[in-house]
């Protein structure tokens, strides 16, 4: 398998942009990530394209790809498009990496883009509906489609076991959407960018107890790209160590979880172990799901989580800082993209150009993003570990 | 037939450096822990013996056959208890098994009892456990198993009059292990405690006395007329840490020789 490196990476500011096209989001993070590796259009040799919610809001269901790239010069080379619910931009990486460490080809393109508001919000949140299996769904309160996407309900029910289970309480959870907006408000690329206090996160609206507005992630419209090759850039480089997908466990089991298993296999390929990760971007889809993923990738024992939310653990300054970029809940989800801008969050950190949210000299790196519900389990996702092997 | 009920699980024994009184040449003395930690490893189970002793602790896992280690902690220290659980993660990644066998006794009536000793027996013979439950629970119902052992006393349920702070923290002690469960029993775990009377330990000869006559006494007061021996109140911990005592929870295992079956009826004149 060949060596793979982050050529570049880039994105738009996330945010509600109901005036800005998917065509325009789609310039911005391509030209960005080009910029970022001084390279150009003919240097691509395959595109992997990542949107989960065109078809539902804009009509635009097949060849995605094709038509956002089209108008920015390229051609010929294989466009692929992916979807994976909110995996779908941990998958475009994994599919990139997949293609250069196979040898298909020198360097890959992975561009997610998403654009799911739409000045008919319930059009936004029926189409989050097909995050589930639409045949099945799982048991939601009255309004869950209609007022709310129905994965906060799910949310909820996970707070709730928190709350029961692993001795997590609603301040420590609010404690946590304090922590993602403190490292927003220091990332120009964020949605919500204002910052909120712990009384302001428990004072927001309540959508499905104790899930308020402000403890979930915005709908956010926006890009990211991410180009990886075989070739080093000039500079500090950072490679792609182990990069995984897996699925929910067969019915009627409930472990490995699909990031516990995706985690496991990615960083038994990077040969490290979660004790070297010294900064995360989990999947945040609300802060309940961020105290999940801490569990489920490994870096966190159950029963600790308290302590890590109370203490600042994951803060920054603390041991391991988690979502530096804000994550999902202040940085933003832009379904499609929210995946790659984890990425380009964790190579910033990793080259040291992150500023005032400079994680203190980290060389390991994972990222995790989950998608999609079925029958109760994440229904998919992916584990990148990346690594700078250049001393600080 | 040996038995192996705890082949590929972790026991977390508190107090396994229990000491006791020397034995025959060639065996160490036992205490209730170091004997309950012994036959769980011998059952195939990986132990981690704590003891605010080390020395003891070591002492055990030295003579246990399996795979242990040994792990200094003081029950009455907050940070000491959830340490004690994330240093068996660390090591062997989870905990199947914890018995909560530390304990410590004095023997003060309500009139000379003094805070300082209350205080202390709570933090060590209840808050420590409690403490470690705490910290074991989560990823014991993450899998959807596991099961504690108290290690009670008969003082607990019954008085002898001897000490109000031991007493009182020993029927705290059964609360705790009935909280633990009613209240996660629908998460596959089950907690259960034994409930002893008189053991020949080193905290017996401690309380009581090491003579002839106090050893003969203390054989007199119960229908078995004799003590009980560490490793018998080991073979009940060990039932009721296993899978054979899949359906019992919530229980109080009595392990007296009968001493608390008695009533003290009148002799005739
Ligand atoms: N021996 C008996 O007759 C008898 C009767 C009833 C109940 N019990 C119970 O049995 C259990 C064990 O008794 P034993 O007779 O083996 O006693 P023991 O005093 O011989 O052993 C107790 C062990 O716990 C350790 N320990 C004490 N305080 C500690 C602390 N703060 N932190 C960590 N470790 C500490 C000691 O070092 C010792 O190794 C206790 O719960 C006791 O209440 C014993």
């Amino acid at each position: 398998m060949e060596q793979v490196y982050i050529a570049g990476t880039g994105m738009t500011r996330f945010g509600r942009h109901l005036d800005i096209s998917m065509k325009e989001m789609s310039r911005g993070a391509v030209e960005a990530v080009l910029a970022d590796a001084s390279m150009s259009v003919d240097e691509i040799g395959a595109v992997f394209f990542s949107n989960s919610l065109a078809g539902l809001i804009t009509g635009q269901e097949c060849i995605r790809g094709e038509v956002m790239l089209y108008p920015l010069g390229f051609g010929t080379v294989p466009i692929y498009n992916v979807e994976n619910a909110c995996a779908s931009g941990g998958n475009a990486v994994h599919l990139a990496w997949l293609a250069v460490a196979s040898g298909m080809c020198e360097t890959a393109l992975a561009l997610g883009v998403e654009k799911a508001n739409h000045v008919d919000k319930t059009r936004t949140f029926s189409a989050y509906r097909s995050g589930t299996d639409i045949d099945a769904m799982f048991a939601v309160g009255e309004g869950a489609g209609t007022d709310r996407t129905p994965l906060v309900d799910r949310q909820a029910a996970l707070a709730k076991m928190l709350i029961d289970e692993r001795g997590m309480t609603v301040e420590a959870l609010a404690k946590i959407a304090e922590k993602a907006y403190a490292y927003g408000a220091l990332n120009p690329m964020a949605h919500r960018q204002e910052g909120h206090s712990i009384e302001a996160i428990l004072g927001s609206r309540l959508v499905v107890d104790p899930i308020t507005t402000l403890m979930s992630s915005p709908v956010s419209d926006g890009s990211a790209a991410v180009i990886v090759s075989r070739r080093k850039r000039s500079g500090t480089n950072v490679r792609i160590a182990g990069s995984s997908m897996a699925s929910r466990p067969k019915k009627g089991q409930s472990h490995p979880t699909s990031a516990e298993a995706a985690s496991q296999k990615s960083l038994a390929m990077a040969g490290v172990s979660v004790a070297d990760v010294n900064v995360a971007e989990v999947h945040d889809a609300s802060v309940a799901y961020e105290v999940i993923a801490w569990r489920e990738t490994g870096l966190c024992q159950p029963g600790n989580e308290y302590d890590w939310a109370m203490s600042g653990h994951t803060a920054l300054g603390g041991k391991l800082p988690i979502n530096p970029s804000g994550g999902l809940v202040s940085r933003g989800h832009a379904l499609g993209a929210s995946g790659v801008a984890q990425i380009h969050e964790l190579v910033s950190q990793l080259r040291g150009i992150s500023g005032a949210r400079q994680v203190h000299q980290p060389r390991v790196a994972l990222a995790q993003i989950g998608g999609g519900v079925i029958d109760w389990q994440t229904s998919v996702s992916s584990v990148h570990v990346l690594v700078r092997d250049e001393a600080w | 037939m040996t038995l192996r009920r705890f082949e590929g699980k972790v026991a977390v024994v508190l107090g396994g450096g229990a000491d006791g009184p020397s034995r025959e040449r060639g065996k160490i003395p036992m205490g209730n822990g170091r004997a309950i930690a012994m036959r769980l490893a011998s059952e195939g189970a990986r132990v981690v013996v704590v003891d605010r002793r080390l020395d003891l602790a070591k002492l055990t896992v030295d003579n246990l056959q399996g795979e242990a280690h040994a792990v200094e902690a003081d029950l009455a220290n907050i940070e000491d208890c959830t340490r004690i659980v994330e240093s068996s993660l660390d090591k062997y990644g989870r905990v199947d098994v914890v018995i909560a066998n530390a304990a410590v006794s004095s023997s003060m009536s309500a009139v000379q009892q003094t805070v300082e000793d209350w205080e202390f027996s709570n933090d060590v013979n209840v808050r420590g456990h409690w403490l470690v439950a705490q910290k074991a629970l989560p990823q014991m119902i993450e899998r959807g198993a596991g099961s504690f052992v108290f290690v009670g006393s008969t003082a607990g349920q019954l008085s002898s009059g001897r000490s109000l702070a031991y007493e009182a923290t020993k029927a705290a002690q059964l609360a705790v292990m009935r909280h633990i469960a009613v209240r996660f029993g629908s998460k596959g775990i089950r907690s259960n405690a034994v409930v002893l009377g008189v053991i020949d330990s080193a905290l017996v000869r401690r309380e009581f006395g090491d003579s002839e006559e106090a050893l003969a006494a203390r054989s007199e007061i119960g229908p078995m007329r004799r003590q009980g021996r560490p490793e018998e109140v080991a073979g009940a911990a060990a039932f009721l840490a296993s899978d054979d005592a899949s359906y019992v929870n919530g229980h109080s295992l009595i392990v007296d020789g009968g001493v608390s079956a008695q009533w003290p009826s009148p002799r005739k004149g």
